[in-house]
């Protein structure tokens, strides 16, 4: 879980869901999600306010619920987050945690999410990068050189 | 939801169309997820905010007397935002090292979806 983000009862995937007729869009991307980071071996989950997230190794993802048609996408290593952007597009958001857990680099991401970046309200950035944290294989990595 | 539960989002928009408070009260819960209000992150409200969405009043549990919101301080720390009729809010926040518990209370959001 990346510090702080969101410590709230998690239900992982796959779990009881709407029956088709009686989802929208939105429902059919969430559930491409789940169903995408399931088959790739990852642990994908709904929590909070319609929240979804996934883990993979030392690395982990969220989609944050930001107001209607909003969702901030958290990029998350060994509980630390490492970068965050606000977007107008749950596919967007949904493809950026998947490369992510993949192992793509930040840069990556923000180019692959650019055209959907937006500035919420009072927002200074509409993207953060933080520092990366040390990672134990990173560092195996290190003394190996 | 997904998973089928249902809820109420309440929104504020400013005269741009800009949503500047988004708030998510599922179906059954107690809890109001505060999903954006302006630059704070979504543990953080402005009860301000809340007061205007509500339309409302805060009134102090230890005087249990109504009172005109008059908190004009920009931000406060919110520990909890709970539901108790669906027209009232409970807010528990950080003041200085200690939580105090106001209710904010009001007719009913104006902005419903």
């Amino acid at each position: 879980m990346i510090h702080g983000e969101n410590d709230e009862p998690r239900r992982y995937w796959p779990f009881e869901v709407l029956p088709p007729e009686k989802r929208m869009e939105q429902h059919q991307q969430e559930i491409r999600f789940l169903e995408t980071a399931q088959r790739e071996g990852y642990a994908p989950y709904m929590c909070g306010a319609g929240d979804f997230g996934a883990t993979a190794n030392e690395r982990s993802g969220l989609i944050v619920v930001r107001g209607r048609r909003r969702w901030e996408v958290i990029l998350g290593m060994l509980d630390a987050k490492v970068a965050s952007a606000f977007v107008d597009d749950f596919d967007c958001a949904a493809a950026a945690i998947l490369d992510w857990l993949r192992g793509a680099e930040t840069a990556i991401i923000l180019a692959r999410v650019q055209r959907h970046l937006v500035r919420m309200p009072g927002a200074t950035h509409s993207f953060v990068l933080d520092a990366l944290p040390k990672s134990p294989s990173l560092l195996s990595s290190e003394k190996s050189f | 939801m997904l998973g089928g539960e249902t809820g109420r989002d309440f929104v504020l928009i400013d005269d741009s169309g800009t949503e500047r408070f988004s708030a998510r009260l599922m179906d059954g819960s107690r809890q109001l997820t505060v999903t954006w209000t302006d630059n704070l992150p979504r543990t953080v409200l402005r009860l301000r905010d809340v007061q205007q969405l509500t339309g409302a009043q805060a009134v102090s549990p230890a005087s249990r007397a109504w009172r005109p919101a008059k908190w004009k301080r920009p931000s406060w720390r919110a520990r909890s935002l709970q539901t108790k009729p669906p027209d009232c809010f409970v807010v528990v926040w950080e003041e200085t090292g200690g939580f105090k518990s106001y209710l904010v209370r009001g007719p009913g959001f104006p902005y419903l979806t």
